[in-house]
């Protein structure tokens, strides 16, 4: 297992190179650069057009990349156009919240969306499973900016019951276990509003494997031997049924990590989602290289995390 | 000699959105301790819709609208499902099934597999419920049972599957095992080898077997008994010996001329022309009558009653005694 871990690794090092060479070279044939937002009627073209090559914006973008590489190999993520702030620090700041965040709507996803399918299996074909049926087909198509203003408008406006945004309270400055009740507390409505498609979309996978799982055969060998239909759901059926589950699993880390980018902006959590919308908006190509970067490794750690949890959930690929 | 299991007029339907159909009708039958009774049929003779029925695992829309299942003086089907579930299946009757490949959890292992059916229905100890296992493992002929109940089923051949299977039915010790086509899916080498193995543990267990097949040389080789299955119906029931020598009803012959044997004449074997009929296109009147080589008008209209005939009962006009018989 220890040798295919490191194999895994290895390879993904070829693929994280690959999508940062895509991703800045999309950016960069994107219209527009870190100094149109500078454009000052009293600065003379001239004086433009020197700073872009002093910066070194002329350049072809492989040679800005292989720039961008050299300095990144030796761990060095570099500096903001606009007021020379270190990446790795701004980085460093968001990362946590958006981890807080992203895992939070990782764990309701799998916490929430498994037991629903589950009991959509067992209860196929009745009035519970058929509202749990629109329930995900809500959860699925309702977008989340309207989904994240709906809850913003129903629980912080009408009930009052939680922050419409931010992350800690400003004004009490609480520290130690009282912060971390006011964090949970502002992180309840943006974690719903991200996992909620991903809700539907675990509890409609773990519904269809599950009513699979039951008419398999070994299923009706359970019921032979009379066991008890708690020990035939859930020791024969649902761990037979989790396997598939975990692809999702890695599915969902990418697409957490992107919906965290409209999350976080509607709820103004500090984290890497609205710095990445602010880094793209000023063409700050040093953010948004990081940011995919930081993405693009989680993402690859995620699928291999699900490729090990295939091996130790089926012995039939343990080996 | 005393009946383990008795059944009475089993009849079988089953609702579909094409309408109701009835899959088994009037079966009725009684295995005695320690024997093999083989019920035998084609495809669509509702051999598998018996043996469910009477294990009570009939798919959810099908339904037991008459008769009597009595195992060892208990009316099954007056018994709430709890205790059907806690103590009658895996303990006072087990089943095994065709395919050991599917049969079996693949992400449990044999030893877990063998012991639940202890833990659900014995207050049996963790190492007792494991040395049973491992004994019963060797029972069935598998070697060094210490290995292989940590292994899993993937790990083992399908013979191999098969007595695991065997093991878990004999592991509680039931009264009856059935086992249905427990060796369709298997060579024929391996066959012999089951059963052998199943008529040697019949008499170790003190079990009784319910055997399904559609292969009559299995049912020559394990089965006392046979009945006959035809479109949801018995049409012949007897010992072995007497429906082998002396087959009376049309269709028992037509199987039993349909078997290659080593000292058979050269050529094509003959067969029984026709299909059986599905369960929604089954004939008026006798349900082989389309099939049968001896039909006359009454076949047409009148369902055959069950004629006693020597030591068989039969399903056929042929053998009513209320009329004179010409053709014999």
């Amino acid at each position: 297992m220890a040798r295919y871990i490191l194999k895994r690794l290895i390879q993904s090092i070829p693929v994280v190179f690959g999508i940062t060479v895509l991703s800045f070279a999309i950016m960069k044939f994107a219209p527009g650069d870190p100094l149109a937002n500078f454009i000052d009627p009293t600065i003379s073209m001239e004086d433009i057009e020197a700073s872009r090559a002093a910066l070194g914006l002329n350049d072809p973008w492989y040679v800005q990349y292989a720039g961008w590489l050299s300095e990144v190999a030796r761990g060095n993520l570099g500096y903001t156009y606009a007021g020379n702030h270190s990446i790795r620090a701004l980085i460093a700041q968001r990362f946590p919240n958006t981890i807080i965040l992203t895992l939070s709507a990782f764990v309701l996803s799998f916490a929430v969306g498994v037991p629903i399918g589950v009991m959509g299996a067992i209860r196929k074909n009745t009035r519970t499973d058929y509202g749990l049926t629109v329930f995900s087909l809500v959860g699925v198509s309702i977008p989340s900016f309207f989904f994240g203003l709906l809850v913003i408008y129903l629980f912080s406006i009408l009930l009052g019951v939680f922050p419409s945004g931010g992350m800690v309270n400003m004004r009490a400055r609480y520290t130690g276990f009282a912060r971390t009740l006011d964090i949970a507390h502002h992180l309840i409505l943006p974690a719903i509003v991200l996992s909620l498609s991903n809700i539907a979309t675990v509890s409609r996978f773990t519904r269809s494997n599950m009513v699979d799982v039951l008419k398999e055969d070994y299923i009706r060998t359970a019921r032979a031997k009379g066991l008890r239909r708690k020990a035939i759901i859930y020791k024969h059926a649902f761990r037979n049924a989790l396997i598939p589950v975990i692809t999702i699993f890695g599915l969902s880390i990418p697409f957490l990590f992107s919906g965290a980018y409209i999350t976080e902006s509607i709820f103004n959590w500090p984290g890497m989602g609205s710095l990445g919308i602010q880094a793209i908006q000023d063409r700050e190509y040093g953010i948004v290289m990081a940011l995919n970067l930081i993405t693009a490794s989680l993402v690859l750690l995620g699928n291999l995390t699900a490729d090990v949890l295939y091996a130790v959930a089926d012995p039939r690929i343990r080996h | 000699m005393k009946d383990v299991l008795r059944v009475e007029n089993l009849t079988v339907e089953f609702k579909t959105e094409e309408g109701t159909f009835t899959a088994i009708e009037g079966v009725s039958f009684r295995l005695g301790e320690q024997r093999t009774l083989a019920i035998v049929g084609e495809s669509g003779s509702g051999k598998s819709v018996t043996s469910l029925a009477i294990m009570q695992l009939l798919a959810e829309n099908g339904r037991v609208t008459a008769g009597d299942i009595v195992l060892d003086g208990e009316h099954l089907l007056q018994l709430p499902p709890e205790q059907i579930q806690h103590r009658i299946l895996g303990q006072q009757i087990s089943m095994i099934f065709q395919e050991p490949m599917t049969a079996l959890n693949p992400i449990l292992t044999v030893g877990d597999q063998i012991t639940e059916v202890l833990f659900e229905h014995q207050d049996i100890s963790k190492r007792d419920a494991r040395a049973r296992a491992i004994d019963v493992l060797r029972e069935v002929g598998i070697p060094s049972p210490e290995k292989r109940i940590k292994q899993y089923p993937h790990e083992l051949s399908g013979g191999m599957r098969q007595r695991v299977m065997i093991a878990m039915g004999l592991v509680a010790q039931p009264k009856v095992m059935i086992a249905d086509e427990p060796t369709t899916a298997l060579d024929v080498t391996i066959e012999a080898q089951i059963l052998d193995l199943l008529d040697t543990l019949k008499r170790e267990f003190k079990t009784s077997i319910l055997f399904v097949t559609h292969d009559l040389n299995v049912v020559a080789d394990i089965a006392d008994d046979v009945i006959v299955m035809y479109a949801g119906e018995i049409v012949e029931r007897g010992s072995v010996l007497d429906v082998f020598e002396k087959p009376k009803h049309p269709y028992t012959r037509g199987l039993l001329e349909a078997m290659p044997t080593l000292s058979g004449t050269t050529g094509d074997l003959p067969t029984i022309p026709g299909v059986v009929p599905s369960i929604a296109t089954r004939p008026a009147g006798c349900r082989f009558h389309n099939r049968c080589a001896f039909v006359h008008d009454r076949c047409r209209s009148e369902s055959p009653a069950v004629h006693r005939v020597d030591e068989q009962d039969v399903r056929c006009h042929l053998f009513d005694p209320a009329i004179t018989r010409e053709s014999e």
